[in-house]
């Protein structure tokens, strides 16, 4: 068996408009193979068990589930924050087996000390922070934040301190960090569950444009977002069942299939 | 002009003088890192317990006279045990941090007062730990903390977009491949040395207060970072030599004049806040 390598080589040549071209990277695949994960202490409820399944490049995956059933979990075993109990995730890139990946990543929630004196600004630019001697920001590294910024609409808060902030500005600046990476893969771990309406539908504006060049995970309970823009959809519930997005799908059908509480909400019929 | 002739006849007030700019450089740069991280708990559990290492050396050197049981040595052994027992409780976070925390505090002092009994005579050596007087500093020492402070402030400004991170999201640098353990292993080796070296200048009694109060003035002052530094540090020095032209005068101990000046513009500064708030009510 070949050994994981890291993809350091990849990170350090790759620049903000495209990895991939750039590296000649053809193909690119996540595999999870029969992973399981339990927590030592809690080792006969296993919180994901035997998951099977590969992302392709240019995918756009939904994770949809009910509260408790692993989905990030699943988001921080992809980010390698934890490891897996058994079984085994890697990169498939040009045939060559990577265990890590430049992944901008949008999480559920941060646990932060309220009084931390930091602004939006230095937590976006906080994502062009490489690991490599000395840890300075270039003047590019600030124009794309600043891009990044003006295109999310939260120039204005720029300089207020983070604290200071809305639930819905908070989670819009932890959305431009991950979009300030510059990764052609993002992970979003439920990006919309603090903002209104309007937000929201902003949020998936943008969405439906980043799908063009970039892989995306997202994961969500707003069924009446996610069947537009998704190419799959997995229904997590410890075990993995993944559909196909066909045109005529039924959303009643997956509600009553894995027991999700879903909102059969019509955003169409509220706007009217 | 009386003082000002003092100082050039009179080596010993120079080099206290010189000796409080660098000071004041480690208060500011450290000190805005442990306000930052709510870790000065931390730099008064190892301040206090690195009186039982200085006790213990000093009573065996009493006895044996070998050199490498110097006190201070004691103190450098305490360091970095402390520094490595605090390093596993924040790493592993089972433990209960500030009752573990307490313990090594008051191990610490009860070590050091039972050795302080037992050695015969005057301990001159560690009175001079506990309250501190910048006005004893040799050349030796100056030079000691002129290289240590310019070389921590340079580690400092090169690894500060890393540990400012730190401090806030720990889980973004796992996921930019940082060694958070390691990152996190030489920020509490760093603070430690830091006041190993201060509390043979300010003392244990004082050093928490150097390394709090003008972070926490900048901070109300200025909300963002870097500034809040600078003016931290020139904060610092000002009240440094303001207390020290005020204890040349008035023949009072320079420490707690230090800490009084300071804890006035804290103050101020909490009044001038009050202040601004109301205005802009208006």
């Amino acid at each position: 068996m070949k050994r994981i390598k890291k993809l350091d080589k990849i990170k350090e040549n790759s620049t903000f408009e495209n990895h991939f071209r750039e590296n000649n990277i053809l193909d690119f695949k996540l595999i999870f193979k029969n992973v399981s994960f339990y927590y030592e202490d809690n080792q006969e409820f296993p919180i994901l068990e035997d998951i099977n399944f590969e992302i392709n490049n240019g995918d756009f995956i939904s994770i949809i589930g009910p509260n408790g059933s692993g989905k990030t979990t699943l988001a921080k075993l992809i980010l390698r924050i934890i490891k897996p109990t058994k079984g085994e995730i890697y990169f498939l890139i040009n045939n060559n087996k990577y265990e890590k990946f430049n992944i901008g990543y949008v999480p559920q929630y941060i646990i932060f000390d309220p009084l931390y004196p930091i602004t939006p600004f230095e937590i976006i630019i906080s994502a062009r922070l490489r690991n490599k001697f000395p840890f300075f920001y270039t003047k590019k590294d600030k124009e794309i934040v600043l891009s990044i910024m003006d295109d999310l609409k939260i120039t204005n808060i720029s300089n207020t301190l983070f604290q200071n902030l809305s639930g819905g500005q908070k989670q819009k600046v932890l959305i431009a960090r991950a979009l300030a990476s510059g990764s052609d893969f993002l992970i979003l771990d439920e990006p919309t569950s603090n903002l209104d309406r309007e937000t929201q539908k902003f949020i998936y504006e943008k969405l439906q444009l980043l799908k063009k060049d970039k892989t995306i995970i997202l994961i969500s309970h707003d069924i009446s977002f996610v069947p537009e823009i998704s190419t799959k959809i997995f229904c997590l519930n410890r075990n993995l069942i993944i559909h196909k997005n066909e045109n005529n799908f039924n959303k009643s059908i997956y509600s009553n299939i894995y027991n999700c509480s879903f909102k059969k909400v019509d955003h169409n019929t509220i706007e009217k | 002009m009386d003082f000002i002739n003092t100082i050039f006849i009179y080596k010993f007030i120079f080099y206290s003088l010189i000796s409080l700019i660098f000071v004041s450089l480690l208060s500011s740069t450290v000190g805005s890192f442990i306000v930052i991280n709510r870790f000065s708990y931390i730099a008064g559990a190892i301040s206090h317990g690195l009186l039982g290492g200085i006790g213990l050396f000093n009573f065996v050197y009493r006895y044996t006279k070998i050199v490498f049981f110097l006190p201070q040595n004691g103190g450098f052994i305490f360091t970095i045990i402390y520094s490595i027992i605090i390093y596993f409780l924040l790493k592993n976070k089972k433990e209960r941090l500030d009752s573990i925390l307490s313990i090594i505090w008051s191990i610490g002092m009860a070590l050091g007062i039972l050795f302080i009994y037992l050695t015969p005579g005057y301990n001159q050596d560690l009175t001079r730990y506990l309250f501190g007087n910048i006005l004893l500093i040799d050349l030796n020492k100056l030079i000691l903390l002129i290289f240590y402070s310019i070389f921590l402030t340079i580690l400092y400004v090169l690894f500060f977009n890393v540990i400012y991170i730190f401090g806030f999201d720990e889980e973004h640098l796992i996921l930019k491949n940082f060694k958070t353990k390691i990152i996190l292993f030489f920020i509490i080796l760093f603070i430690s040395l830091t006041v190993f070296f201060l509390i043979q200048i300010v003392g244990i009694v004082l050093i928490i207060a150097f390394f709090t109060i003008p972070t926490i003035t900048a901070l109300n002052i200025e909300k963002k970072i870097k500034r809040s530094i600078f003016i931290s540090f020139l904060l610092n020095l000002v009240s440094s030599y303001i207390s020290f032209f005020l204890s040349y005068k008035f023949n009072l101990p320079l420490s707690p004049i230090i800490i009084l000046i300071l804890s006035f513009f804290y103050l101020l500064s909490l009044i001038l806040n009050r202040i601004n708030k109301f205005n802009l009510k208006n």
